[in-house]
């Protein structure tokens, strides 16, 4: 079978972010700073294989692989690794290995509890698939830029805390401020929040096509979604005009609403 | 590994003590001139800080180490005339291995008064220069020296060692960064003048504060302090007409009552719009109610707050330091294990060539039996030459590197050396050396 040799590289790059958030919770509890390096070079080989794997899906399909959930699970795993790859290099926050790791690891080890659904359909073709497509990239790409809001918030909410309490946790001092932290998660909120407003949009369209399969299923999932995008937009209205839920409430409701969208994705 | 230490610290003696013997910069130059002539004593470096004087010498092969501490000492004594029993009481020695570890410790900050403070790599390092300027720097020195820089940077990269704060005007400091991220551009606020606060406010200063703001009940004093910080005076009822637009707040007026109340508070957060605001309060009595705290983005820390802070950052210190000693430990045992190699080289130098003269020397006593050979025999007789050299080499070399502590390592080199009768060593100087160490 030609599509055993996609699923061994993408099983291999699962073993690599594994070994990765191994490595990162290690670092955490052990804090041997010389071990940050290890974290993201296992990523970096996993990420490498994983693009590997996913390219073969595409030629072996001979289309975009993202035509069910599992690969697009994939997809979407590997843009939030090079999301995490980029909070580490570039915004240097070496802790988010520990958030975005393991959460990575989950999402693809999700994918096995999904049982491969039979394409008795194949690729779709024509204006669906146009449709399609104009679906899903902009999915991921917005939900990886939310990945990088859902951490920013946790770590947010973690230093608020110690400065709150008073008392420094270990590691406090090496997350980043509440500032950077406040920054990071209103960027990555805009990105995120303009393209998933955009998915949303043509979720309608698309679930208008696919209504006529499995009608009850696909509403609820754009009602899981268009309550996620509604405390988004909660959060983004406030930011720009009264700032009034700011810091901790804005932290809160960007992780509930990530919480809410994941679920849809898996399709809870 | 033949170095000695000598010397006195904050550990051994009392600040009368340590300034007597403290050497300014000029100073060291003159009496590391000295410290040249002193017999037996081929290289030497002096580090002298306020907490400490120490000399690092690598003396003669020749002579026991006891004796080298001793003419340190008198030396010592002789820089500023002082008598042996009176400086006795302080001195400590550390000798070969020991040496090495207390070096490494020292240039690691882990000796230090305030374990962790990063000024004594710097002074080590200066030791190290000066040392180069007077020509008492030699090959062996140089080679421990760079290797405890090396340490140092290793423990200070791989350990949290220095990076918690240690005094309350540096924790309010640290904790405005933990807020605020750089500080560059943000302004703050000085309710009243005390010297803590004047002490905090060049901290926060010199983290790039851009405006300061002076409020005092007496207007004069304002504008001295305004003047000295480049700062606005305000007068002192009129402070929470400018709190909105501040960032940081340091308030230690000698006010008997808050002069900021949970409503005030309230007020000001909503006016602010969600944008933090970091409230130093080191006045006692404290000057804000403590319940501010609870308001979102208002981060309130008073005088027992920040002495906490300073506590489990010398805890933290304390802790991390043990991480560094295991660095210290594994790096002492690798430098050992490399003087070994160094040590063990002549010998296997001086093996390898017996073993090949031998060799050499029986073939050619042979080679006449064998009648002609072609040049492709030839070649296969010495290759196979060679080869039996390196195979009878292999054990007493690896025997040589790897032996267990500089003692067994020393009597597998002498005993190679007697069994198989190697007359001339490459350098006999190295060699007696290795029995003296």
């Amino acid at each position: 079978m030609t599509t055993q040799w996609s699923g061994i590289l993408l099983a291999t790059a699962l073993a690599f972010y594994l070994l990765g958030a191994v490595a990162s919770v290690y670092v955490f509890l052990s804090r041997r700073k010389e071990w940050i390096p290890v974290i993201p070079g296992l990523t970096i080989a996993g990420f490498l294989i994983h693009f590997a794997g996913i390219a073969l899906r595409g030629m072996e399909e001979r289309a975009f692989p993202a035509n069910d959930l599992r690969e697009i699970l994939f997809l979407l795993a590997w843009a939030a690794i090079s999301v995490y790859l980029f909070a580490h290099f570039r915004l240097r926050i070496e802790i988010m290995g520990l958030l975005i790791l393991p959460l990575v690891v989950a999402l693809m080890l999700a994918t096995l509890l999904i049982p491969r659904q039979p394409q008795a359909s194949g690729p779709a073709a024509g204006l669906e698939s146009a449709v399609r497509m104009l679906h899903i990239v902009p999915a991921i790409l917005g939900i990886s830029a939310l990945f990088l809001t859902f951490a920013a918030s946790i770590i947010y909410l973690v230093q608020e805390h110690a400065l709150k309490s008073h008392r420094p946790v270990p590691f406090f001092a090496r997350l980043p401020s509440l500032e950077k932290c406040e920054r990071l998660g209103h960027q990555s909120l805009t990105w995120g929040f303009s393209l998933l407003s955009f998915v949303v949009l043509t979720g309608v369209i698309s679930a208008g096509y696919g209504a006529r399969e499995e009608e009850w299923s696909v509403i609820l999932r754009e009602k899981w979604s268009l309550l996620a995008w509604l405390i988004f937009a909660v959060v983004m209205y406030d930011r720009i005009f009264s700032g009034g839920w700011r810091g901790r409430k804005a932290a809160y409701l960007s992780i509930l609403g990530f919480g809410v969208m994941i679920l849809r994705m898996i399709g809870v | 590994m033949s170095f000695v230490i000598v010397g006195l610290s904050h550990r051994t003696s009392p600040v009368e003590v340590r300034e007597k013997l403290a050497f300014s910069r000029e100073e060291i130059a003159e009496v590391s001139a000295r410290l040249r002539s002193v017999a037996g004593i081929e290289e030497g470096v002096i580090l002298s800080t306020c907490n400490r004087t120490e000399v690092l010498v690598a003396p003669r092969a020749d002579v026991p180490h006891e004796v080298v501490v001793e003419r340190i000492r008198d030396f010592l004594c002789a820089c500023r005339e002082l008598e042996p029993a009176e400086l006795d009481r302080y001195l400590y020695a550390h000798r070969g291995p020991e040496a090495v570890r207390h070096l490494f410790r020292v240039a690691s900050s882990l000796d230090s008064m305030m374990v962790g403070e990063p000024q004594i790599l710097g002074q080590v390092k200066d030791a190290w220069n000066q040392a180069m300027q007077s020509e008492m720097l030699g090959p062996r020195l140089d080679q421990l020296l760079q290797r405890a820089f090396a340490v140092a940077k290793r423990v200070r990269a791989s350990t949290q060692i220095a990076r918690n704060p240690v005094s309350i005007s540096y924790a309010a400091a640290d904790l405005a960064t933990r807020i605020f991220g750089s500080l560059a551009g943000r302004s703050v606020m000085m309710l009243g003048a005390g010297k803590m606060a004047d002490l905090a406010a060049r901290h926060l200063i010199t983290g790039g504060v851009r405006s300061v703001t002076v409020a005092s009940r007496t207007f004069h004093h304002a504008q001295e302090l305004a003047a000295r910080y480049n700062g606005v005076p305000v007068t002192f009822d009129r402070f929470l007409q400018h709190l909105p637009k501040v960032d940081i707040v340091l308030s230690s007026t000698t006010s008997p009552h808050y002069i900021l109340g949970l409503d005030e508070a309230q007020r000001l957060m909503r006016q602010r719009r969600g944008r933090p605001i970091f409230f130093i309060d080191i006045a006692v009595p404290r000057d804000i109610d403590p319940a501010c705290n609870k308001l979102d983005n208002l981060y309130l820390y008073d005088i027992d707050d920040l002495q906490k802070v300073v506590d489990t950052g010398l805890e933290d210190r304390r802790r991390e330091a043990v991480l560094a000693e295991a660095i210290v430990e594994e790096e002492l045992t690798s430098f050992q294990a490399r003087d070994r190699a160094r040590e063990a080289s002549p010998t296997i130098v001086a093996l390898r060539e017996k073993l090949r003269a031998t060799a050499r020397e029986e073939l050619r006593r042979y080679r006449g039996r064998l009648g002609p050979l072609s040049p492709k025999q030839e070649a296969v007789i010495d290759e196979m030459v060679e080869s039996l050299v390196n195979k009878v080499l292999h054990g007493p070399t690896r025997e040589m590197k790897r032996a267990a502590g500089p003692e067994a390592a020393r009597r597998v080199i002498d005993l190679v050396w007697r069994m198989f009768d190697l007359e001339e060593a490459p350098d006999s100087r190295e060699r007696s050396e290795r029995s003296e160490t």
